[in-house]
């Protein structure tokens, strides 16, 4: 599969390097596309170029190039850059496009519009948010993309009799490469202490020491970075076999049947990365995980929105 | 070119080699600067400037030129530059005093207080760095058990800032208060907000931070 992505800035650049060293995809280029390229140094207000809103199209630099790609990935562009994607999402070839949000700035303002015009054309878009909260696609494409990059998944081999993990197999990497980062250095850790576990892997995950780490937001009214920290600690549990958020909210559903959203995320949340329990520290992991467990039909919402379980015992 | 406009870029030039991924072209701009005899304290201050730049393209809603990922790549370029940089700080002895520092619970950013940390070493302040992320209960445990001249706290937050009000609180009610003198700073934090949550002072950088914890030392009996 062929990849073309645009990008800007630091965290483009971080993503576009950790996918082409995969070795996975072919990467048939990689074009920066700053405000200045397109305004110069002044950006103007959204009313204040009414032929860039009429036709952003116009807008789109000649240097890129024709038919190159299957699939495009939009990294950190400006907010007023987005109206110039179907354009460039045409123009590449594509078939399918990735446009990660790992910030509320990354939130294109014309989504829907976004949406609306690369649909007529026949190209599928989806918006991860974060980037490694991908999992799977309805979209081939996409879906392609995703068995490689998205949710971190890991294989990890324990030393059973002293409980140290001796080895760590990356199935899944995040698109920051925090993930196989991580993996290098959980092998020698003790798995056997659930909270220095649960720590090593947040505190690892935003290490900006580290090779690769986290650069999503990290506001606490929009934690992706505490999110994306809940998906490792729990992609590393499940690897070691203890029991991930998932299961801890099964195994509470079947002992009361029936709880609130609210109840039960408060039992197995914890509040903070520096001091985290087993669970998650997100509300947002929660809803995935809520979401999660309903499609897979081992829950259900009832009428009320309580969580119902559907197998007890 | 006029002055400005050589002003403007050369503060472009500083923002391109904060915000490279790498980090190559930071350790090249330093150890340039450092082989040409310029004072690593002057190399500091032109570095500020290009951090405090792409903290206003973040803040600038209407532009949004940077985002969250930019202060984080640029932070950690900045701390490259510390650590190349830390050798040739003029080295003094190690009793100005002890501070205790820290950045607060849920706010992992550090690049501010691992400068003012740098700064306060190079005055010949031992420095306890709690590092980042810290809970309250850490910074009074600190407190007690290292007994600091001076606590110092950061936020970048204004979701996170409200903590440095509960640390001294909990000063307060641990009989710990009249021990200790409390400064504070980072981006999330003012004057007015200092002097409401009751800290003794508010640095407003780091160099504004070092005078007030002299003037601290010299109040010390």
């Amino acid at each position: 599969m062929n990849i073309f992505f645009l990008y800007s800035g630091p965290f483009g650049e971080q993503i576009i390097n950790t996918i082409s060293l995969s070795g996975l995809f072919t990467i048939t280029g990689a074009y920066e596309l700053r405000p200045e390229t397109v305004f110069g140094d002044v950006l103007p207000g959204a009313s204040d170029d009414p032929d860039f809103f009429e036709d952003p199209g116009k807008f789109v630099p000649d240097d890129l190039p024709n038919n190159c790609a299957d699939l495009l990935i939009v990294l950190g562009l400006h907010e007023r850059l987005s109206e110039l994607v179907p354009s460039i999402a045409k123009r590449l070839g594509v078939r399918s496009v990735l446009y990660p949000i790992d910030d509320r700035d990354m939130i294109p303002g014309a989504k829907k519009t976004i949406q609306d015009e690369l649909h007529m054309a026949g190209i599928a878009i989806e918006f991860p948010e974060p980037f490694c909260s991908l999992a799977a696609s309805r979209d081939r494409i996409i879906g392609e993309f995703a068995r490689g990059f998205g949710r971190p998944g890991l294989e990890i081999i324990i030393d059973s009799r002293a409980s140290i993990i001796t080895s760590v197999e990356i199935q899944r990497d995040t698109p920051c490469g925090s993930a196989s980062c991580i993996g290098k250095k959980l092998i020698g850790v003790d798995s056997a202490d659930e909270t220095f576990l649960s720590k090593f892997c947040y505190d690892e995950q935003h290490n900006d020491e580290a090779e690769h780490f986290c650069l999503a937001e990290m506001d606490p009214r929009y934690p992706l970075m505490q999110e994306a920290g809940d998906l490792l600690k729990d992609a590393v549990f499940s690897a070691c076999g203890k029991p991930t958020t998932k299961h801890m909210m099964l195994s509470i559903l079947r002992e009361e049947g029936t709880l609130s959203a609210d109840e039960l995320a408060s039992r197995v949340m914890s509040n903070s990365s520096a001091t985290p329990g087993r669970g998650c520290i997100t509300r947002r992991a929660f809803d995935l995980y809520v979401g999660e467990l309903v499609r897979d039909g081992y829950i259900v919402k009832d009428p009320e929105d309580n969580l119902v379980i559907l197998e007890r015992g | 070119m006029d002055e400005k406009q050589t002003g403007t870029d050369e503060r472009k030039f500083i923002v391109g080699i904060l915000l490279e991924f790498g980090g190559e072209k930071i350790r090249v701009f330093c150890r340039e600067r450092i082989a040409s005899g310029m004072d690593p304290f002057v190399i500091f201050s032109e570095l500020q400037e290009g951090l405090e730049a792409i903290g206003a393209g973040y803040e600038d809603r209407t532009a949004r030129r940077y985002f969250n990922s930019d202060l984080i790549v640029s932070g950690r370029n900045m701390k490259r530059a510390i650590d190349l940089l830390k050798p040739y700080l003029p080295a003094r002895g190690g009793n100005s005093g002890i501070v205790v520092l820290g950045t607060v619970a849920g706010d992992v950013h550090d690049i501010g207080k691992t400068i003012f940390s740098v700064t306060l070493e190079s005055e010949g302040f031992r420095v306890i760095d709690l590092g980042i992320d810290v809970p309250n209960e850490r910074f009074i445990e600190a407190v007690r058990d290292y007994k600091p001249d001076i606590l110092s706290m950061s936020s970048l937050l204004t979701t996170t800032r409200a903590s440095m009000g509960d640390v001294i609180q909990s000063l307060v009610t641990t009989g710990l208060r009249d021990t200790v003198r409390v400064i504070v700073g980072g981006h999330a934090v003012t004057e007015n907000f200092a002097q409401s949550i009751g800290a003794d002072a508010y640095g407003s950088d780091c160099i504004d931070g070092l005078r007030k914890c002299r003037q601290f030392m010299n109040e010390i009996p």
